[in-house]
């Protein structure tokens, strides 16, 4: 990639050269000698790295992201501040002294990337009370420390949080595009950024007829489309992927919007999980479900950077997402530069990991009807960690009762199968039915009919399987008192 | 002594404090990443590896025949070797390594070798090797048979088996190192506890004397024992590659490639037989531990030995039987990990009382209570007697401060009117020994230089992981010399300025560093004070305060220290001391498991009360009460932070960290998406954490106690706390068995044996 124009502490930077498939992390420590922000994992878990960006303008605000696993290129006319930039000149942030002050850095290893997601969490204007200890720790849930046990970083968070500067010192730079004009895409090799559908379905077909995508059948081994890349640059680190052919959609306006047209939500791939997030917690479309889901759904830095389109094409069986939509019986509509096509969620997901998607083919939207009431939607989750960890198992269970008979039950797992579940045959057992008449055995000894689940590092078959049923059963059995 | 903060405080917080992988490198560096065995145990047949050599960006490729000197980077025993040669013995061990112009070029490389195996049946686990009898080094039994005659003959007595896995040390900076040639000779910049290990590891691989080979450590990301042996080989192999090719060399290992090559804590498979008479006093305990060691010895002889000195906790056992197996495993080496063992010979003890308290019928707490060492009951199995019985008050008064009785009531009435969510709670002691049990490593030196300014440099071979030694070094000169902080500096760790030292290990690093800087200091102000008297014509002896030099007597000269020096400087006076400490009164004989292996103890104690989901086995950690024993702080702050920092660690290894392996030898817990350590989520509010203030009777540095070990051990409360809530489903008639580390589904097993155990 040539030509890399960004904002970084303020400074603006222009790269001549950058390998494709750089992380943001490579780019500040290796061709900018900013060796703050430090690589403690290199699958964005551990949060050692976590850097602020926000749009060059200074228009949205700063959101936290782990540089190991965002693509420098990602960060094309944007504004990165990394630990360096944050103290203005020798007056430290108040986060930085307040850390000092509570004795809150011991091997001071993660301290660079606590400082940039307590600096991220001063710097929010929508939280009600900032200095909530539940935000607060919400707000470093994606950043490990082995040394401390967090309680003085908490108390530094608590005693810091609220009186933060704003960091002032940057505003300036940050108010200047540090360019213009919009660079030459075309002319880039590896990562090229898309700015419409139109373009990246060019782009697409220009790949295709070129003989790049080799069929239909065959996974998309050249144009490797990527939105946040909290997935795929973890094999970029850890395999050294090569990708000679990237294509970032994630700055697609119109994929990025959640519209509503009557009763029918139309979310776009790359809406991230925290768009999403302050989406389903604000009237009138707040879901306990979907914020039990996006709380505990990785880390604030992964949820700013991956996105739902994301989520859903890995075809992981432990997608959060997945469950989630299948219990609201959503559709996807996949697109090709010529073609569009539509078709239930259910039938995206054709194996492990496998889903229809063709070669030349991208994922735009998912579709769902807004539930007449979100409590019929629930969401629970079994991991081993409760902040940020992959699921053991989740299920996600919509159901509709009128006069005591059920009128929808649309049940959904994920974790108990090589891909994520409705299991139609338990929904079937209670459609129609007054919840008081269904028998809760025969109810479980179905749902093991139907799943599958296996022994791995995050939890055995058998106790899947114990809670597959077990959270089934809680969510009848509190509809049946509540009925 | 003050709660000053940590001394890279400021540079932790702005970025500025520089790790291995941070040093700036020259263009033609090297990166080095290692081929590594896919097989648990097998004959290498063929080690092709044109494919990696013509790979992109290669510079040079090692194999064992490369290697000058000897195969070999075993700390104590030998059996730990660089590269596999002929045979490999566990999964991801390095067969060859590759030297190219980028990180990534290495990586793309090493996966083209075309490598043939002879497979060989492998023994995985602690029952195969304890069957077959396979050990890195021999069984050792202390005690004796007489123990079964006496339990057979107690009024209580049980039988317990409890399996301990191990834990990932999960360091946030993976292992590193930086190697440049000098002169004739190479600087080693490392992360590691070791310097010393590592300079002679480097010039035992390369054939050369040590006094060739410099080893620099300034400050590691984190190590908690991961760091001890484990930094030598990526010094080696960096210098075998640097002194081949002329060039920097850096070996900074991937988190996915450090979580399945290096070392971890052990698993140890445990048997006690613990029994008591009709009061609730113990009659003798028969104890077998057996550590997962691993393919080679590396310090599991030291390890196993320590889990063996520390199944009695803080009990006194009138008679005991203790077994210690070293088994040998075709899984990567385990090493030293935060409690060395201790923590494992802890926790089987501390499950089997809750046990025996069962059978007995009497509550934990108070058999725990009745048998803690006290005067008349004082001789420990190894027949060192406790001095300091710190626990039977220490306990006493953390049953006030943390209201124990009322919540323990309160709990059990909870717990009777809701059937769903069940709080636990338990209190446990931690009696843990100071010393290495390898007495010779307990010496230490220290390097302290006046400069002519007044200001001050100390070193030592200490090393600074994050545990805040350089930071107490530093108070305790600046407190010799009556100086500010500020006019100290801990510099780096250096071979070449302290020789020979010990790793920073076994909680003994502020013990005897200090000790060491401060008998340097105690020996400059001697010849200072002879300065003073004999070419300034002070009197009598000298008060180092307020950074003035004064003379004791009445009307008194004084000087600024800063012009003291000067005129010491000019009157060539030596402004430069190293100090030699050695810890006093330290023997053992390992075969017959008697002697004196420690200088003394440090003890502590934790309440813990935590709320368990009975549906799914999920829980949360409600509460945590702390009083622990460090003698007199050297520093308030650090001492807080290594007693909080180590009960998380240790509470992650009871509850959600989890290593595991498949069936064919392979770790599947690669990295921190699988292997969960502890978040802030999981620390509860309420923690609240108290010294117990008394001085260390023994003269250790201003009389403080050790304190880097010890805290871990006290998250056992958590476990026992979690075991306390399932057995709640008996109403509290029996105790089922819970396993290591009690993750939500083996919390959810525990709740279904408990209902097994009341129908």
């Amino acid at each position: 990639m040539t030509g890399l124009r960004t904002t970084v502490n303020g400074l603006s930077v222009e790269i001549g050269n950058v390998d494709a498939t750089t992380s943001l992390l490579d780019l500040l420590r290796e061709t900018l000698n900013l060796k703050g922000t430090k690589q403690g994992c290199g699958s964005g878990d551990c949060g050692a790295c976590t850097v602020m960006i926000a749009a060059a303008d200074g228009q949205a605000e700063f959101r936290t992201v782990n540089a190991c696993i965002t693509p420098a290129g990602a960060v094309r006319d944007k504004h990165v501040v990394t630990v360096e930039g944050v103290a203005d000149g020798d007056d430290l942030h108040p986060v930085q002294q307040a850390l000092i002050d509570q004795h809150a850095s011991q091997c001071g290893f993660c301290t660079p990337g606590f400082v940039m997601s307590l600096v991220a969490h001063s710097l929010r204007t929508d939280a009600p009370k900032r200095g909530a200890r539940e935000k607060l720790v919400t707000a470093i849930s994606g950043n490990l420390c082995r040394c401390t046990g967090y309680g003085p970083i908490i108390a530094a968070g608590l005693a810091s949080c609220d009186a933060a500067g704003q960091l002032d010192h940057l505003t300036y730079a940050a108010q200047q595009p540090t360019s213009t004009e919009t660079p030459s895409q075309q002319a880039d090799i590896g990562y090229r950024i898309a700015r419409s559908e139109a373009e990246l379905g060019q782009w697409l077909q220009q790949d295709s007829a070129a003989g790049i995508i080799p069929s239909q059948s065959e996974p998309r081994t050249a144009a490797k489309l990527i939105a946040g890349a909290t997935d795929a640059w973890v094999a970029v680190n850890q395999e050294a992927q090569e990708h000679a052919n990237i294509i970032d959609i994630s700055r697609i306006e119109s994929l990025r919007v959640i519209s509503q047209e009557q009763q029918m939500l139309n979310i776009g791939a790359c809406v991230s999980h925290e768009a999403l997030l302050e989406f389903f917690t604000t009237p009138p479309n707040r879901s306990a479900a979907v914020e039990e889901l996006l709380r505990r759904f990785g880390s604030p830095q992964i949820r700013h950077a991956g996105t739902i389109g994301g989520n859903l094409c890995g075809g992981s069986p432990i997608a959060d997402w997945s469950p989630l939509l299948l219990a609201l019986d959503a559709w996807v509509t996949l697109k090709s530069a010529t073609a569009a096509r539509t078709l239930p969620l259910s039938e995206f997901f054709l194996g492990y990991r496998q889903t229809s998607l063709a070669g030349d083919e991208y994922l735009a939207s998912v579709q769902l009807d807004i539930p007449s009431s979100w409590s019929n939607l629930s969401f629970e989750k079994i991991s081993k960690r409760y902040e940020d960890d992959i699921s053991s198992v989740c299920a996600a269970i919509f159901l509709d009762l009128a006069e005591r008979t059920v009128r929808q039950a649309r049940i959904a797992f994920g974790g108990v199968a090589a891909t994520p579940v409705r299991v139609r045959k338990v929904e079937d057992m209670l459609l129609g039915k007054s919840l008081t008449d269904v028998d809760d055995g025969l109810l479980t000894n179905s749902l093991a009919s139907v799943i599958t689940p296996i022994s791995d590092v995050r939890a055995s078959a058998d106790y899947r399987m114990q809670m597959a049923k077990t959270l089934l059963l809680q969510r009848v059995q509190g509809a049946r008192k509540a009925d | 002594m003050k709660p000053h903060p940590h001394e890279s405080a400021k540079a932790h917080v702005t970025g500025k404090a520089l790790y291995v992988d941070d040093v700036a490198l020259p263009s033609d560096c090297l990166y080095v990443v290692t081929g590594v065995s896919e097989h648990p145990k097998a004959r290498l047949l063929s080690v092709d590896l044109q494919g990696v050599w013509r790979s992109s960006g290669v510079v040079d490729v090692l194999t064992a025949a490369d290697i000058p000197g000897e195969n070999e980077v075993g700390a104590v025993l030998p059996g730990d070797t660089l590269l596999a040669d002929q045979h490999v013995e566990y999964v991801a061990q390095p067969i060859f390594a590759v030297a190219a112009t980028s990180l990534k070029a290495a990586q793309r490389a090493v996966h083209k070798a075309q490598i043939q195996y002879d497979i060989e049946s492998p023994t995985l686990s602690v029952a195969e090797a304890v069957a077959a009898q396979t050990m890195v080094s021999p069984t050792r039994r202390w005690g004796n048979e007489k123990i079964v005659e006496r339990l057979a003959q107690a009024h209580y007595c049980v039988d317990q088996e409890l399996y301990i896995r191990g834990q990932e040390h999960f360091y946030l900076e993976p292992q590193a190192s930086f190697v440049t040639l000098q002169d004739d000779g190479l600087l080693v910049v490392t992360s590691s506890q070791h310097p010393g290990e590592v300079q002679s590891a480097v010039a035992r691989v390369l054939g050369w004397h040590m006094h060739k080979v410099t080893v620099v450590c300034r400050r590691m990301g984190g190590g908690f024992g991961g760091k001890e042996t484990q930094a030598a080989p990526l010094a080696c192999l960096a210098a075998l590659f640097a002194t081949r090719r002329n060039k920097a060399v850096k070996y900074r290992m991937l988190r996915h490639h450090d979580m399945v090559q290096t070392g971890k804590r052990h698993d140890f498979a445990t048997k006690v037989k613990l029994g008591c008479d009709a009061q609730g006093l113990l009659v003798g305990g028969d104890f077998e531990v057996a550590g997962k060691c691993g393919y080679s010895p590396d310090l599991s002889d030291g390890i196993v030995d320590r889990a063996m000195f520390h199944v009695d906790n803080a009990y006194f056992l009138p008679d005991h039987r203790i077994v210690g197996h070293r088994c040998k495993t075709n899984t990567v080496s385990n090493t030293a990990f935060r409690g060395f063992g201790g923590p494992q010979g802890m926790l089987a003890m501390e499950a089997a009382m809750d046990a025996l308290a069962y059978e007995a019928n009497i509550e934990p707490l108070l058999l725990r209570q009745r048998n803690l060492y006290r005067p008349g009951f004082d001789r420990t199995p190894y027949e060192q007697a406790v001095t300091q019985f710190v626990l039977p008050d220490l306990i006493a008064q953390l049953e006030v401060s943390s209201d124990y009785w009322a919540r323990r009531q309160q709990i059990k009435q909870r717990n009777q009117e809701n059937p769903r969510w069940r709080h636990g709670i338990s209190l446990n002691p931690v009696k843990f020994g100071i010393s290495f049990t390898t007495t010779h490593l307990n010496q230490a030196g220290a390097l302290v230089h006046l400069y002519t300014d007044g200001s001050v440099q100390v070193n030592h071979g200490g090393t600074e992981m994050g545990q805040g030694l350089f930071t107490k070094v530093q108070a305790v000169v600046a407190r010799a010399f009556g100086l500010p902080m500020e006019q100290v500096v801990n510099t780096a760790t250096r071979t070449d300025k302290v020789p020979n030292a010990s790793p920073t290990a076994a909680s003994s690093g502020a013990d005897m560093n200090g000790m060491a800087a401060q008998i340097a200091c105690e020996q400059l102000k001697t010849r200072l004070t002879e300065f003073a008297q004999q070419q300034l014509g002070w009197q009598g002896e000298l008060r180092f305060s307020d950074g003035m030099v004064r003379s004791a007597q009445e009307g008194a000269q004084a000087l600024a220290f800063a012009d003291f020096v000067h005129k010491a400087y000019l009157a060539r006076v030596s402004l430069s001391e190293k100090g030699f400490y050695r810890t006093p009164n330290l023997q053992m004989d390992k075969d017959t498991g008697v002697g004196t292996p420690f200088y003394y103890f440090a003890n502590g104690a934790a309440v813990s009360e935590v709320r368990v989901d009975t549906l799914t086995g999920n829980y949360h950690v409600k509460r945590i009460d702390i009083l622990h024993d460090v003698g007199n702080s050297l520093n308030p702050a650090i001492d807080k932070g290594q007693i909080e920092g180590g009960f998380v660690q240790g509470m992650g290894w009871l509850t959600s960290e989890e290593l595991l392996w498949d069936d064919g030898g392979r770790i599947i817990a690669t990295g921190p998406a699988n292997y969960k350590i502890p978040t802030a989520h999981d620390v509860p509010e309420a923690i609240n954490i108290a010294f117990y203030g008394q001085a260390n009777a023994q003269p250790t540095v201003h009389q403080s106690k050790a304190v880097g070990e010890p805290p871990l051990m006290l998250a056992i409360s958590v476990w026992c706390a979690l075991r306390d809530a399932c057995a709640s489903l008996t109403d509290y008639r029996a105790i089922p068995e819970l396993a290591v580390p009690a993750t939500p589904e083996q919390v959810y097993y525990c709740l279904q044996k408990a209902n097994e155990l009341a129908s």
